[in-house]
């Protein structure tokens, strides 16, 4: 098995993913570097029944989740008011992190986690609503659900213009 | 592409977050997972040798026939018997395999104070005729002084010769309390059958709890009893240990207390349970183990109860 192919075909996927899920580059990196180190490890479990891609994947989702339980990402959600950046960022550089932050993404990473994570699964992983349901390990019925509330906490957050072009995928 | 992706990705831009030093530090450290796990293995076989060494360094077994005289005469004459134990197993002449508590394996404790008083009473010195070789029952009697009688006794079939263990003076005894004490031989022996249904139980229960439980609880199926060779090698070792803590603890010239084996059953059910934990927490099976081991312990809480 060669683990650097896979980490070069997937290993950028696999980070996004997991920063959709955390929020945070950092743990995001610490979580693709579990779910690589697994799958080197129990490479010979994957049974080919699914595509190595949604493959890892899963093992992403099961290690953001443990993340997300962890002690360490609650001490740190803690901890986040009271930390103080020692450098602002500029005026111009401002303007430009601003413009680049596309509404959508914050509006969805401001979604509670379970409505988040469905949406991430149906809209970015473009998994069917049973595969979902198989990797939350719930009901099909419970993912519709899911979905149709985050959506619908979602087109509040969002300016009709941006909804209405998300409507149309 | 939905809007969706193409929105999401738009906002990720063409920035690489997965870099080569993250890569380069994942590879250092598959390579380094690599290495077989010798703690696991290891930290077993101490274990082992632990329990090993616990029971082979446990309280002198064959307890020493102590030759001083006492006059067994003036002990009953002063006081009665309250108790007595009878043990399980047979003896040679040269070894005491009882103890004054029945929480040891093979020990029965027998509250009978009018037959034991009656037995002692009916004790007649007699010119010895110990047998050189052949099964001996040894019994202890428990005296309302606090006093304690080591005796030994061996069935001629019509009369019971006894050697009274600190005075080696031999006596017989006939009468009645021949067919009564036998009676109690044969109620202080293992009971085998039941001992053979009882491990065919905790084995037959424990694989159908493995069989039925992931499907109850909803857990993936597994392909593999063991999910990696650690496991493989650990639950070897640790076969390897119980069945010789087993050989050891069963062997006749040992006297287990209840709580030795108990707790080896313990420790053995735990490790089992700890290392399902550690190699295949993810997979959950751990609760299966849990479920099983608290039922295989039961079982053999039984058997040790009718030992």
């Amino acid at each position: 098995m060669d683990l650097q192919k896979v980490m070069n075909d997937y290993g950028e996927y696999c980070i996004r993913v997991a920063y959709l899920y955390v929020k945070d580059w950092a743990a995001a990196e610490e979580i693709v570097q579990d779910v690589f180190l697994a799958y080197y490890n129990n490479h010979s479990r994957f049974e080919g029944k699914s595509t190595l891609k949604t493959y890892l994947v899963k093992i992403t989702v099961h290690k953001s989740h443990d993340y997300l339980r962890s002690w360490r990402a609650k001490k740190r959600r803690l901890l986040q008011p009271f930390q103080m950046t020692t450098t602002a960022p500029s005026i111009e550089r401002q303007a430009v992190l601003a413009h680049e932050k596309s509404e959508l993404i914050e509006a969805l990473l401001e979604l509670a986690m379970h409505y988040r994570e469905v949406l991430i699964l149906y809209y970015y992983e473009e998994l069917k609503i049973r595969d979902i349901a198989a990797l939350l390990e719930c009901s099909e019925n419970t993912v519709k659900t899911r979905l149709k509330r985050g959506r619908e906490q979602l087109k509040e957050k969002l300016e009709t213009s941006e909804w209405e072009v998300l409507l149309h995928e | 592409m939905s809007s969706w992706k193409r929105e999401m990705d738009k906002h990720f831009g063409e920035k690489n977050y997965f870099t080569i030093e993250l890569e380069r530090k994942i590879l250092q450290k598959a390579q380094k997972k690599n290495h077989f796990k010798w703690q696991y293995p290891v930290s077993l076989l101490a274990t082992c040798a632990v329990l090993f060494l616990l029971i082979v360094t446990a309280p002198n077994q064959k307890e020493k026939v102590v030759k001083q005289a006492t006059p067994f005469e003036t002990m009953i004459e002063q006081s009665s018997a309250e108790k007595f134990y009878i043990a399980g197993r047979p003896s040679s002449r040269e070894e005491f395999l009882v103890r004054d508590s029945s929480m040891y394996l093979f020990t029965k404790g027998y509250n009978d104070r009018e037959f034991i008083n009656e037995f002692m009473h009916s004790m007649i010195l007699t010119e010895s005729v110990e047998p050189r070789y052949g099964n001996y029952t040894d019994i202890i009697v428990k005296m309302e002084d606090g006093q304690q009688l080591k005796l030994k006794v061996f069935d001629f079939k019509s009369w019971l010769g006894v050697i009274d263990l600190q005075s080696r003076l031999f006596y017989k005894v006939e009468g009645p309390s021949v067919t009564k004490f036998q009676h109690y031989i044969e109620q202080a022996k293992p009971k085998t059958g039941m001992t053979v249904i009882l491990a065919t139980a905790v084995i037959i229960l424990t694989n159908l709890l493995q069989q039925t439980m992931p499907k109850l609880l909803h857990l993936p199926k597994r392909k593999k009893t063991y999910v990696n060779k650690a496991q493989l090698v650990v639950s070897i070792i640790l076969s390897i240990g119980l069945i010789m803590g087993l050989l050891l603890l069963v062997s006749s010239s040992y006297i287990v207390h209840g709580f030795i084996v108990a707790a080896f059953a313990i420790t053995f059910f735990g490790t089992t349970l700890l290392f399902e934990y550690i190699f295949a927490k993810e997979e959950k099976y751990y609760i299966v183990q849990l479920m099983t081991s608290v039922i295989a312990l039961i079982i053999i809480f039984i058997m040790l109860w009718m030992l």
